[in-house]
């Protein structure tokens, strides 16, 4: 308790001590509650803490406090309803989660993507989550998600009212 | 007892770098994706934490006339999105492009790639190959260095307590230049092997200056300056490329010695110099990278 630190998370302007070098995925976790971004491997290798720092994808377990300082942190908690909604149910219409725990940040990873490319194709997604690790579900089923919900997030901006699910061949690729 | 300073600008760093001497182990804090997790395992103990974060002249990146100038907080991602990088010093992009995924490169510096000094940096061979500078900042004023002449050793720096790479000074040329990097598979992967070529020719069509780097086989990234010897002043064909690759692989041995590893790294070494050459000379390495 050495540190203080003012930082904003999802909107919200924050104060608080912390320790000198305390990781943000310990403060977002265990001071702020915010417990979408998970620790797995610790050592910026799997990507499941990851969370979006004054507008840049980062892995939370690689940023300390001082780092933070005066920033901007974006976290799964604080997707607006309407993208949280639309990315959770491509990733739940596809299949592309089994246990859930990478699924936070994964979200996130395409949220960043999706912020600077509305229309990715499957190259630029998989090149998006090569930093997180899904022990599951074999990665074709994410990647579709994130085609799907950005379809979804086009449709939805431009007022589009699509209904129309999306389907797995059988080789696990999508077609709608 | 950990102090912990943000500088806002260049002059406050300045002024903590005249009390360096106050401090048994002091670090700077760059992007910070090696330092926190040497903070964690204890293989870092710094009692002074430098965070170069809020200096934003630090991030900039300019064309200087005949010198790219690199700040050293510029990320990787900084390098890959940078048009003048992109266009004047393609290897460099490439070779950051390359290296770990999305979240790292957001957050990993240049000046943090070279000051931690790993043999598998990934942008030290481009950095290398072009001759860059560094621009550094001490209590004893500023210097500039080729940045192979702060490579001490595996993870080891000839840097002085707080003496900071302010920038990087990258020399413009027009030659053609090709980064390949082996690994496992695509993303996150320390570089087993890479290479970085840079040949530039002059208007009679002869190799003016060959630069080759390699990364990955010795205690630090090094240049092979007698592959690059034989191929200065000649013409290009298919046999001198062959004896270039073939004085890499002995020297490559060299560095090897009865490593483990080393019967794969000296194919390993072959494969990726056959391929770096093959960029620069398609029509001339047709057929010869098959048979390698």
């Amino acid at each position: 308790m050495e540190y203080e630190l003012n930082f904003t998370v999802n909107g919200k302007k924050i104060s608080l001590q912390v320790g000198k070098t305390e990781r943000l995925l310990d403060i977002l976790r265990n001071r702020l509650n915010l417990t979408g971004a998970k620790e797995s491997c610790g050592e910026g290798e799997c990507g499941a803490c990851s969370i979006i720092l004054n507008g840049k994808l980062v892995n939370s377990c690689l940023v300390i406090a001082p780092q933070v300082q005066g920033g901007v942190v974006e976290t799964i908690e604080g997707l607006s309803c309407k993208e949280a909604a639309l990315l959770q149910e491509a990733f739940v219409k596809t299949g592309a989660i089994q246990c859930g725990f990478c699924t936070p940040a994964l979200i996130m990873a395409a949220k960043d993507l999706l912020s600077r490319n509305s229309n990715p194709d499957k190259k630029e997604i998989r090149e998006q989550i090569a930093g997180n690790l899904c022990r599951c579900t074999g990665y074709e089923k994410i990647v579709l998600a994130i085609e799907y919900g950005a379809r979804e997030l086009r449709n939805d901006r431009e007022g589009v009212n699509s209904e129309k699910p999306i389907y797995l061949d059988r080789q696990g690729s999508g077609s709608s | 007892m950990l102090e912990v300073i943000s500088p806002g600008n260049i002059q406050e760093l300045q002024a903590i770098i005249r009390r360096s001497d106050e401090y048994r182990n002091p670090y700077y804090l760059a992007g910070g994706t090696d330092l926190v997790l040497q903070i964690r395992s204890r293989r870092a103990e710094p009692d002074l934490l430098v965070e170069l974060g809020k200096i934003e002249t630090l991030k900039t990146i300019a064309d200087c006339g005949e010198n790219l100038i690199i700040g050293s907080m510029a990320t990787f991602t900084d390098l890959v999105e940078n048009q003048l990088i992109c266009k004047k010093a393609p290897v460099l992009a490439e070779a950051a492009a390359q290296c770990a995924a999305p979240q790292v490169r957001n957050q990993g510096t240049i000046g943090g790639n070279i000051a931690n000094a790993s043999p598998a940096a990934d942008l030290l061979p481009p950095l290398l190959a072009l001759n860059a500078k560094l621009n550094l900042l001490s209590p004893q004023g500023r210097r500039e260095v080729p940045v192979a002449s702060i490579l001490k050793g595996v993870g080891e720096n000839y840097l002085k307590p707080l003496e900071l790479i302010e920038k990087i000074k990258v020399p413009l040329q027009n030659g053609r230049g090709a980064f390949v990097k082996l690994g496992i598979r695509n993303s996150m992967v320390i570089a087993r092997i890479s290479t970085t070529l840079i040949i530039n020719e002059n208007e009679t069509g002869l190799i003016e200056r060959a630069a080759i780097s390699l990364g990955a086989v010795a205690p630090t990234v090094v240049r092979i300056p007698e592959a690059e010897a034989v191929l200065n002043g000649k013409k290009p064909h298919v046999d001198l490329l062959k004896e270039a690759m073939e004085i890499v692989v002995n020297e490559t041995k060299k560095y090897l010695g009865q490593r483990a590893s080393a019967p794969y790294k000296i194919r390993a070494v072959r494969g990726v110099m056959a391929e770096a050459f093959f960029r620069i000379y398609p029509a001339l390495m047709e057929g010869l990278a098959d048979g390698i």
